[in-house]
């Protein structure tokens, strides 16, 4: 094997499957997608189908869920940390490996999930563009009368959920977020590709439009290594069960407060 | 005879003798029978990242 070769290769990465965990999982899981926030979000997406957004409806959906989104990348980043800091102490040389299932969904996030091209658009950036590109200021996505308390209060929750709470609960949090994301993106993005010369987009494909893109693109990879790492506690501490299942739905319970404000609010905002 | 395929990514099991309550689809429908713009339930993946589970 060349020195190149030894880079390609990264072997028992994956959780194996066993059914007792499997189930553990299956149920965390499961319990995500049957939440009621699953429903608000069906709605929220027929909404961007039925009718474009006007100025007014785009600045409370985007300041809203930027509210959310900001506090994401560092979460994921900080626990990494945390599970890097935990599994070094009892698997010296596997710690890093374990923290990377983690560390992976956020790549994408700091622009680095492509090493050849050196730092790509951040996807913070990426939505500036798009929102600059939609006539939002910086001063129409920080009003406070555009963003939603309930975007507020999961921006503070993911901050506090992802750094402080129980290792579990974090990690429950983060499973339920990487799933939820690989749903509403998709309707973010046909919504807006529907109305693509309402928005001023060129067309269905505008770049404008790759921060919906790359989240449909990424988010099943995200899914799955936030499966990977919640399996491998499973597998070393039977007992997080519980405390991820707490996480996944304190994470749920805020995602369904936030699009049930923003379905309030936006079904009379609409062009 | 019941068949069951994994999503390749999240290791998500659809059983035919199952069906999936989450996507309204009925006990008993086969793989195939499946459209087209299926999704995982639990991570989006498409269809074609499923396999075939063979004992």
């Amino acid at each position: 094997m060349s020195i190149q070769e030894a880079f390609n290769v990264r072997e028992n990465e994956q959780a194996l499957h066993d059914t007792k965990h499997d189930a553990t999982y299956n149920n965390i899981a499961g319990s995500i997608v049957r939440h009621g926030a699953i429903k608000e979000l069906d709605r929220f997406g027929q909404i961007l189908a039925n009718k474009p957004l006007d100025h007014e409806g785009l600045a409370v959906f985007f300041g809203t869920v930027w509210a959310f989104f900001k506090d994401v990348p560092a979460g994921i980043i900080a626990l990494a940390a945390r599970v890097t800091d935990e599994w070094i102490k009892e698997d010296t040389w596997n710690g890093t490996a374990k923290a990377a299932h983690i560390l992976y969904a956020s790549v994408d996030e700091y622009g680095l999930h492509q090493h050849s091209k050196h730092m790509l658009p951040t996807h913070h950036q990426m939505f500036k563009e798009l929102t600059s590109h939609l006539g939002l200021s910086d001063a129409d996505l920080f009003d406070t009368k555009h963003v939603l308390p309930e975007g507020v209060a999961m921006g503070n929750n993911t901050h506090r959920m992802y750094r402080s709470e129980f290792l579990g609960e974090a990690l429950g949090f983060h499973l339920a977020s990487e799933m939820t994301s690989s749903r509403e993106f998709q309707y973010f993005l046909e919504g807006f590709q529907r109305y693509a010369s309402e928005y001023g987009l060129t067309d269905q494909d505008d770049p404008v439009l790759a921060f919906f893109a790359i989240h449909c693109d990424v988010e099943p990879m995200h899914v799955a290594t936030g499966r990977d790492i919640l399996v491998s506690y499973l597998e070393k501490n039977e007992s997080i069960g519980p405390q991820a299942l707490r996480g996944a739905m304190a994470f749920m319970d805020g995602f369904e407060q936030m699009f049930a404000a923003l379905n309030k609010r936006l079904s009379s905002s609409i062009q | 005879m019941s068949k069951e395929y994994e999503c390749q990514l999240c290791h998500y099991t659809y059983s035919e003798s199952d069906g999936e309550p989450l996507e309204s689809i009925e006990p008993g429908t086969k793989w195939e029978d499946l459209a087209d713009d299926f999704k995982c339930p639990h991570c989006r993946a498409k269809k074609k990242m499923f396999k075939e589970l063979v004992d």
